[in-house]
């Protein structure tokens, strides 16, 4: 008896007890679910209202929503759609409500629950921020610059307005515009950088740099350049002269981020490269820093292996010149580059040329003298080290020739080179002897 | 000895209102009176819990066994609460977003549990539930006059009309936690002092002094 008194039935009580309630408990919860349902609409579509002017009520759509979709609802009277959409920014994903009118133009925007930092990328949550974007449409709202010092949060709060973009396309059925990501096919970079060369001969460089000579004009230069998307790189062309001054450089394929880092490829950043020879005081574009970087790093690379392509390799230097026209001096660079001479160098008063040609693995540097007999010949690139004085005495037979058609037989590596390259002098001097005067 | 339950009423207004005089519920007091209208909310809410409990404690008082009274006394307040909570969600949401946190927090507001312990589960339903009215009552009107001290000074308005002209900047350290430690300690001040100008002189310590000693169960046994 005790124990039924001291355990069981205070135990039964306090289970009754719960069990009333919880069945108290779950009647109000039935009966209140649909009120407060109601009310968490009325306060949601009243938040919809503030983005979309002149709206009167609205009705949520069945939409397959891409990536990054919220809801999609429509407004009863025509005047538009409010999408909500999700978004990754700096401190967590945050949701952004979308007013785009009937006439595809964005009416307002709403930047909810986010955790950006204040002062940087909480400043797109202001109001001053979203009134930029008034009236745009899905081709350019990107136009709408970021906020300095926020490339995430910017990056994200265009790739959700894109994402609004998509499921309004969607919902509305209207066509909705991709803007331009500015990019170019190779064959018309290539006919833009230089449009009187017609051929355009590819060869393989270091670095992943593919490249193209230009008639003997110059290089086009084509490699990937990494910026923000890590995954999809760009891919750029750089036009070179043969001093190695930057023509121009032009977009091929362009991935960044819509409206950021896409700018890299207009021309407001790529023309700071043309006339340059170096990547300095090059200024990256606001809010795409990474992307901005990543371009300048590969025009830089594409710098350095310049002395590296075909047609450049040793420069003609004092030391060379003496030796192949002794007693001239006051030399200069020819005005126009030669086809198949790596450089062409003129003596003051015009009293001869120089002309050095590549041909195989050797490079070689003649002499001529106004009449065009060849008055020194000196091999600049010789790949035996140890054959170099052999071959540079094989070299000297052609002094005083006018071609290289006597050329002795012999025994030497690389011999049909040093004569091939000495013919090729020859041709060139044909061709330049013009600027002789 | 038992009051008249007109007496039992009056006497959580002003005798033993259980703000300024049996100090309890402060959390609430402090936190919800920056603002006269959500004090007032949160004293109907408080309120409402109390006169439930009360009635179901005194209704339940000869089944509910000694040694299990607390977790029972706790079950039923936790289901009023709730239920309380569903419908102010329901039908007065902009109060439910003011009162947020607090208004589960009534729970654990010691005046609920307080008062079952004390007069519901000794009394008789219609007793405890003027009991209940009349506390809540208090609390209401101890936190309404607490919040409009507050907004008045602390904002310039009152139920957010404005009451001092625009021009005049408010104390605005009225409406924030140190404001309120303030106004509280004047009011129980205020509050001591009439009583005392009335005759009703407390005595200085032991169950005498104790305004609850009427109805304490410990008071019998000569102390807390």
């Amino acid at each position: 008896m005790k124990l039924t008194k001291e355990f069981l039935i205070p135990v039964a009580v306090l289970t009754v007890i719960c069990l009333v309630v919880s069945a108290a408990l779950a009647f109000t919860y039935q009966a209140t679910a649909p009120v407060i349902e109601e009310a968490k609409n009325a306060k949601a579509n009243e938040a919809r209202a503030v983005v979309l002017e002149g709206a009167s009520g609205f009705e949520k759509m069945d939409v397959t929503m891409p990536e990054g979709g919220v809801d999609c609802y429509k407004e009863t009277s025509g005047a538009g759609y409010v999408i909500t959409v999700t978004t990754n920014g700096y401190g967590g994903a945050f949701n952004m409500m979308v007013g785009i009118k009937a006439d595809g133009t964005i009416s307002g925007i709403q930047m909810m629950d986010h955790q950006e930092t204040p002062g940087f990328g909480a400043k797109l949550a202001e109001e001053s921020y979203a009134a930029g974007y008034r009236g745009k449409s899905s081709a350019d709202f990107s136009d709408v610059a970021g906020v300095a010092g926020a490339t995430i949060t910017s990056g994200a709060y265009k790739k959700g307005l894109g994402t609004a973009f998509e499921i309004y396309g969607a919902a509305s059925g209207n066509a909705v515009e991709v803007p331009a990501s500015g990019a170019m096919t190779l064959e018309d970079a290539q006919a833009q950088l230089f449009p009187d060369a017609t051929e355009f001969t590819e060869f393989a460089a270091e670095e992943e740099i593919t490249g193209y000579q230009a008639d003997g004009l110059g290089y086009v230069a084509v490699r990937k350049a990494v910026g923000y998307h890590t995954e999809e790189p760009m891919k750029i062309a750089v036009g070179l002269d043969q001093n190695g001054v930057i023509l121009g450089v032009i977009m091929l394929e362009n991935h960044e981020t819509q409206g950021l880092g896409t700018q890299v490829g207009d021309a407001a950043y790529l023309d700071q490269y043309t006339g340059k020879d170096s990547v300095d005081g090059i200024t990256a574009v606001a809010g795409a820093t990474v992307s901005s970087d990543g371009v300048k790093g590969a025009v830089r690379r594409i710098l350095e292996q310049f002395p590296s392509f075909p047609g450049q390799g040793v420069k003609l230097d004092e030391e060379s010149l003496a030796a192949i026209l002794p007693g001239a001096s006051g030399f200069e660079e020819a005005a126009q580059p030669y086809e198949g001479a790596d450089q062409v160098m003129f003596a003051s008063v015009r009293s001869g040329a120089a002309v050095s040609v590549t041909s195989g693995e050797v490079q070689a540097a003649v002499g001529f003298d106004q009449s065009g007999v060849i008055t020194g010949v000196t091999l600049l690139s010789y790949p035996d080290a140890a054959a170099l004085d052999a071959a540079q005495e094989y070299a000297s037979q052609f002094v005083g020739q006018t071609s290289a058609d006597a050329a002795a037989a012999s025994e030497i590596a690389h011999a049909d080179s040093i004569r091939d390259a000495v013919a090729g002098a020859v041709s060139v001097f044909e061709a330049a002897k013009g600027e002789l005067g | 000895m038992k009051q008249s339950n007109w007496k039992v009423l009056l006497n959580g207004i002003i005798k033993e209102n259980p703000v300024l005089i049996l100090v309890l519920g402060t959390c609430p007091t402090l936190a919800l009176t920056s603002l006269a209208v959500n004090a007032v909310g949160m004293g109907i809410a408080a309120t409402l819990v109390l006169l439930c409990s009360n009635m179901a404690i005194s209704l339940l008082k000869n089944i509910i066994p000694d040694k299990v009274r607390i977790p029972c006394y706790i079950v039923l307040i936790a289901g009023f609460v709730t239920i309380v909570g569903f419908l102010v969600q329901a039908y007065a949401p902009s109060i439910y977003d003011a009162l947020g946190l607090y208004l589960p927090l009534i729970v654990v507001n010691c005046i609920i549990l307080g008062r079952a312990e004390m007069f519901a589960n000794k009394n008789t339903v219609l007793a405890s539930a003027c009991d209940a009215i009349g506390m809540g009552l208090g609390f209401t009107l101890a936190l309404l006059v607490m919040g409009s001290i507050r907004e008045i000074l602390g904002a310039g308005t009152w139920f957010g009309i404005q009451i001092i002209p625009e021009s005049v900047t408010p104390m605005s350290i009225m409406t924030q936690p140190p404001g309120g430690f303030f106004v509280f300690g004047v009011l129980i001040a205020l509050v001591n002092f009439i009583l005392a100008r009335k005759g009703k002189k407390r005595k200085v310590s032991g169950c005498g002094g104790c305004p609850s000693a009427e109805h304490c169960a410990k008071a019998s046994e000569g102390g807390c």
